[in-house]
């Protein structure tokens, strides 16, 4: 496909996206609402709804969609298996177990730290995953070690809600994966601290199609490729948890993503990072109007219109593969 | 052979007395003996009878289930982590159940029931998905994850859409053996003791099984078939057994290797050890989740974690050293 066919295609739907985002929901908001809310507001019921809600919102959906795209890319790159992804790498169940002690031993405190404490849940659970799998990343080990440390993740999770009775509603949303905690202020550093990790990794790609080569060809061309690997999962590993402390666990994006970026544009690993920021911003914000819309007026949570369509994409995902392997 | 067996009953029989004994009131182990060995009526009878006694039996009976399963679905899949959670049937299971409790709160009796049927649907999906490959090991664990999944998300959904009677669910979910009575031990011990048999008869089959494909085709097994009848055996036993402790994860796991530890590969032992060691395991679980902070009873589904994490990464470094 060609590339300014995808960016147009990517202009069009994210423009869209972000009307449609604007406008469904129990309040209704014109489109003269939504550019008077940002441009001149003047604190209507529509505009207020516009700012401290939907917005706010449709910023979140971007950023996650975002880091968990790039993070499943990076993985599934670094292990050379297209089923690798923050899920299935255990980053995003340990990111969720360590937000909730965190959550429960100190309170809610301000969101960098809980995502530094998401990093560090991010860490652990891919440390037991990779402990589990060695080095060898075969589908078949990875995704059952992953399975594995999913359910020890989340049951302890689930202990820690059940023997504790306070605020578990919120918790339980949260842990399903959801946007609707969405809020402008405070963001800033998050955002910004965002915006460099996914920086570096888009200078990295050319690195990491060296890694790819193999690991005595990329030494031979003068690469640390232990430094380079372990590097690029911390990167990865950061955008896990900064985005499982902001919106929980939404399962599947940094999964579907990468694959079909790369069925579109090829295996440049810089291009495969580029569009999969856009793919998994899109595919964000559009489950998000979805789950808005499944049980109108109730909302549900967006990480369960994510699971709906990531488990077929993944069954298929595997069928394909077994199929091309003969 | 025989005094291993020995050794872990006696092992079992302690352990399910010092659970009766134990409990938010204590009840003096002299007490309990006369109770059991001698039908001899003591002051403690009615705790006996009621709370500690079918309490201990679903625990048992749930455990021997759960395990023999667990065991079995390992040697069938030919490999050591696979458990009943982890192909979907779990997940199934808890789709029955938390339609029974946030649908129908009224009609608790409805819950085994629902949580059977849910167990049942997924597997029947299983079944048909993974025909066309004759059941390949690796498309069974594939297709049940992403079975799981879909239920999951299901799950989640009834969670967050009924957020105010969440509680009986989350229990549920982790797996507790809280509200157990005769009538649920009847059931299950019925079951268990028609389904043990069947898997034992058939431990030849998964032996076979475990030495691969090509060798047990050489030695005259008859893949497909065998491959479904233990499979549906598994997923009777997991899916009776889940339906009345809930979704109690890594039990069925975890037990099979210790058998392993124990008796080695060969299933004729394997999975009766599992039977027994799985037992062990959830009558310990339950005995903990009581003592721990009286009058609230942590679920032995996390102590069944809270055990079973540490001796999972244990398992696995292990492998990882082997190769």
């Amino acid at each position: 496909m060609k590339k300014w066919k995808i960016v147009l295609m990517f202009s069009v739907l994210l423009s869209l996206g972000f009307l449609l985002s604007m406008s469904i929901g129990p309040i209704e908001v014109s489109a003269k609402d939504i550019y008077s809310s940002i441009f001149k507001f003047t604190g209507t019921k529509a505009e207020n709804a516009v700012i401290t809600v939907r917005l706010p919102r449709f910023l979140l959906a971007i950023v996650v969609g975002m880091s968990l795209a790039v993070a499943g890319a990076i993985m599934q790159r670094l292990t050379n298996n297209p089923l690798a992804s923050p899920q299935l790498i255990g980053a995003n169940s340990g990111a969720a177990l360590f937000v909730v002690m965190a959550m429960y031993l100190f309170g809610e405190k301000d969101s960098f730290s809980l995502t530094l404490v998401g990093f560090l849940g991010a860490l652990s659970g891919g440390s037991i995953v990779y402990a589990l799998t060695g080095r060898v990343f075969s589908p078949i080990k990875l995704s059952l070690a992953g399975f594995s440390v999913q359910l020890l993740l989340s049951s302890l999770t689930q202990g820690i809600i059940i023997t504790n009775s306070r605020v578990k509603d919120n918790v339980i949303f949260w842990l399903v994966g959801s946007l609707d905690k969405a809020k402008l202020e405070g963001m800033t550093t998050n955002y910004l601290f965002l915006l460099i990790v996914i920086g570096i990794s888009i200078l990295g790609g050319k690195k990491l199609d060296i890694l790819s080569l193999g690991d005595e060809v990329a030494s031979s061309l003068g690469e640390n490729t232990k430094f380079l690997k372990i590097l690029y999962m911390l990167l990865a590993l950061l955008l896990t948890g900064f985005s499982v402390s902001l919106a929980g666990p939404v399962a599947f994006v940094g999964l579907i993503i990468p694959n079909i970026v790369k069925m579109l544009v090829g295996d440049n690993m810089k291009e495969i990072i580029i569009y999969s920021t856009l793919g998994g911003c899109l595919l964000l914000i559009y489950s998000d109007i979805a789950s808005r819309l499944i049980s109108y007026p109730f909302e549900i949570p967006v990480g369960i219109t994510t699971a709906l369509l990531g488990a077929p994409y993944f069954l298929w995902l595997v069928k394909r593969r077994d199929k091309s392997e003969g | 052979m025989k005094a291993k067996f020995i050794y872990v009953g006696l092992l079992l029989l302690g352990v399910t007395l010092l659970s009766i004994s134990f409990g938010a009131v204590y009840i003096p182990i002299r007490h309990v003996f006369q109770e059991l060995f001698l039908m001899y009526p003591t002051e403690s009878h009615y705790i006996i009878v009621n709370y500690r006694l079918p309490r201990v039996l679903i625990g048992i009976l749930a455990g021997i289930g759960l395990s023999a399963s667990g065991a079995l679905f390992q040697g069938v899949i030919k490999n050591p982590l696979v458990s009943p959670d982890v192909i979907g049937i779990t997940k199934g299971a808890g789709v029955g159940a938390v339609i029974v409790l946030l649908v129908f709160p009224k009609n608790q009796w409805l819950l085994p029931l629902g949580a059977f049927i849910g167990a049942m649907i997924v597997s029947i999906l299983l079944y048909y998905l993974t025909k066309s490959d004759g059941f390949s090991p690796k498309k069974v664990l594939l297709v049940g994850m992403a079975l799981g999944i879909v239920c999951g998300a299901f799950i989640n959904y009834m969670i967050t859409k009924y957020s105010f009677d969440i509680n009986s669910v989350l229990v549920w979910l982790t797996g507790s053996l809280w509200g157990s009575n005769y009538s649920k031990v009847f059931i299950l011990a019925i079951s268990i003791a028609v389904l043990l048999p069947l898997v034992l008869v058939n431990y030849r089959a998964i032996n076979n099984l475990i030495l691969g494909d090509e060798v047990a085709v050489s030695i005259g097994e008859n893949l497909l078939r065998s491959r479904v009848i233990l499979m549906v055996l598994g997923i009777l036993l997991s899916s009776i057994s889940v339906a009345y402790v809930g979704s109690l994860g890594f039990v069925g796991l975890i037990a099979p290797h210790i058998a392993r530890k124990i008796v080695g590969w060969n299933s004729k032992y394997n999975i009766l050890m599992s039977a027994f060691i799985g037992a062990i395991l959830i009558t310990l679980g339950d005995l903990a989740g009581r003592l721990m902070m009286p009058p609230v009873e942590i679920p032995v589904g996390i102590f069944a974690v809270v055990f079973g994490v540490p001796y999972l990464l244990y398992l696995l470094s292990d492998r990882g050293r082997k190769g």
